[in-house]
């Protein structure tokens, strides 16, 4: 199993996308964050959608949590009003966001290499270099786990060390 | 002069420029300028931990302690956020009436609590409440820094310099408060007419937006009901302790660490929640500014300078009032007020005891000048630092020179203020 196997399409936002339709996509899509094109062409960074929601919230109320409850669902309306006018390219210029470089790994890298790199990188999306590909293709966290739980959960010969016959009768 | 006093007041003088120009952070400087002084032999153990005259003041050190304990646990029970949501409320969301209770609100608990625990529980309902508005918080924010540098000036416990100067003088609660709290209401109403002239662009009402503010739910901001009931009653027995500390005879710390250590016992809260607000680098920056000014009072230096002062002064205590309120003012604008105090203090003192009561107001004029001149500049004070630091964080920087411009009328105004006050109130 390799990377080129786990592949998935990700939509890719830019500078100018507006920090509204990329929250829509968010909630749309069920993504765990967003890619990011910051000169416009090549996916250059990730950032998580936690994040993105840092950046939603007003920062006096990540300040006193005692606010957050007294806001009612007029808070609700706020925080688009806050988002109106915004883009991506201010939530990347944002100090208190924390955007990463995109992960690339080969094509042809395993599962537990992606995994690794994933970890060392604090990042839950890795884009897969492969020249034969027009668009962009990623390997997300969840397909990622879903491969290795598949393969745990598939009938077959274990790669399981197991002692020979020759051990055994020595 | 000896070389040991030369070295003294060189150690004393850097650590100052370090302080003032925060080069390093201020807690390692006053920490390293206190080993300087052990080293060179200007200080001792004894006269570091054990003398009242030279050492450090553990009254003015645990009192910050119990009060930083109790507002601590108060504070997560969300009634502050109540109360500044409360006020708004009450001001039916008209924008110059919810900036008259904002600035009293303000201006109260910074009496009690310190300033930049005040502008930290206050700030962020200003914001929330001027974004409803369809405002700008600026004008909000700017008004209740300078009512808590104001608020903070009339009570023992309300601003850091003027524990020093209670502890020092021997001042106790009640006689701070009868003292400058009669001129700190005025200044509050002086404030508040400032407001409605320096920010009457801001005040246009919208009925729409009023009714957003209505929408905050105020009751929603209280977490825990049990502990608020608790900590309210702890804080009510705290004010009565400091009221009565001269029938009791408990100092003030000693009133603050009961009250801290029966809060801990009634709140039942982890560690981590109970210390979390304790700010233990000022705890530390006061003792070693402590040893380093003990030292020079050690060595004799403070006392020839007193001796000096006193011969220029003479009986001229209201002229010397005069200047004391307002190079204080003027200092504390630039530079932070606490070190500035420390140093003065013992100087007053002094004078103060040899000049009787007709030198007592010289207590006054420099707890007036050092807690005023705070709004002078951004820098000025600890909560405004804090106070731009938020603002900015949230979207509206201000500028050094934005803050300048309106610290530097409303402190002419107050301090200005003050000068008829002491004139009026003791050498009339």
């Amino acid at each position: 199993m390799h990377a080129s196997d786990l592949t998935t399409s990700l939509v890719v936002v830019d500078r100018s996308t507006s920090a509204l339709d990329a929250i829509r996509l968010i909630a749309d899509q069920d993504l765990i964050g967003l890619v990011i094109a910051e000169d416009g062409a090549h996916p250059s960074s990730v950032v998580s959608s936690v994040d993105v929601l840092r950046y939603m919230l007003p920062r006096y109320l990540l300040d006193d949590l005692s606010l957050t409850n007294t806001v009612g669902d007029v808070g609700l309306d706020d925080l688009r009003q806050g988002l109106e006018g915004r883009t991506i390219g201010d939530l990347v210029d944002d100090s208190t966001v924390r955007t990463r470089p995109v992960l690339v790994v080969p094509a042809d890298a395993g599962p537990i290499e992606i995994a690794a790199r994933m970890v060392d990188q604090g990042t839950q999306v890795a884009l897969v270099e492969d020249p034969s590909r027009s668009e962009p293709a990623f390997v997300t966290l969840p397909a990622l786990l879903d491969a290795i739980v598949a393969r745990w959960d598939a009938p077959g010969p274990s790669d399981a060390y197991a002692p020979s016959d020759a051990e055994d009768a020595s | 002069m000896t070389v040991q006093i030369v070295l003294a007041i060189a150690v004393f003088v850097v650590a100052y420029v370090f302080i003032a120009t925060e080069k390093l952070p201020r807690v390692l400087v006053a920490l390293g300028g206190a080993a300087i002084m052990v080293v060179i032999g200007a200080t001792d153990d004894a006269a570091a931990f054990f003398s009242e005259e030279t050492g450090i003041d553990w009254n003015v050190v645990f009192l910050l302690l119990g009060m930083m304990i109790i507002v601590g646990i108060l504070r997560q029970t969300g009634v502050f956020e109540y109360l500044a949501i409360w006020s708004a409320k009450a001001a039916k969301g008209r924008p110059f009436r919810i900036m008259v209770m904002l600035v009293v609100i303000t201006a109260v608990l910074s009496a009690f609590l310190d300033n930049v625990t005040t502008i930290l529980l206050v700030a962020p309902v200003s914001l929330l409440v001027a974004q409803r508005l369809g405002k700008s918080p600026v004008p909000y924010l700017l008004a209740e820094v300078f009512a808590s540098n104001i608020g903070g000036t009339a009570t023992l416990i309300g601003d850091p310099p003027n524990l020093i100067i209670g502890s020092r003088g021997g001042i106790g609660f009640n006689e701070f408060i009868l003292q400058l709290a009669p001129i700190v209401v005025v200044l509050i109403a002086v404030l508040i007419g400032l407001c409605r002239i320096l920010f009457r662009s801001t005040f246009a009402y919208d009925e729409e937006r009023a009714a957003r503010v209505m929408a905050l739910d105020e009751r929603e901001a209280i977490r825990d009901r049990g502990l608020l009931v608790k900590s309210l009653v702890v804080v009510g027995l705290v004010l009565v302790g400091f009221l009565t500390s001269q029938l009791t005879g408990l100092e003030p710390s000693i009133v603050a660490l009961l009250g801290a250590g029966l809060l801990v016992l009634l709140a039942r809260l982890e560690p981590a929640r109970v210390f979390g607000d304790v700010e233990w680098e000022t705890l530390l920056f006061f003792a070693g500014l402590f040893v380093m000014v003990g030292s020079l009072v050690n060595l004799g230096v403070i006392e020839a300078i007193g001796q000096a002062a006193k011969s220029a002064v003479g009986d001229h205590y209201f002229a010397a009032s005069g200047v004391l309120l307002f190079g204080s003012a003027l200092f504390s604008g630039i530079v932070d007020n606490i070190p500035y105090v420390a140093t003065l203090a013992p100087l007053t003192n002094d004078i103060v005891q040899s000049g009787g009561g007709d030198a007592r107001p010289l207590w006054w004029a420099l707890a007036l000048g050092a807690d005023l001149g705070g709004n002078l500049t951004a820098v000025g004070a600890s909560a405004n630092v804090v106070m731009t630091g938020i603002a900015k964080r949230n979207g509206h920087p201000i500028s050094f020179w934005e803050f300048t411009k309106y610290g530097a009328i409303v402190t002419v105004v107050t301090v200005g203020l003050c000068f008829p006050y002491l004139w009026l109130r003791y050498y009339l």
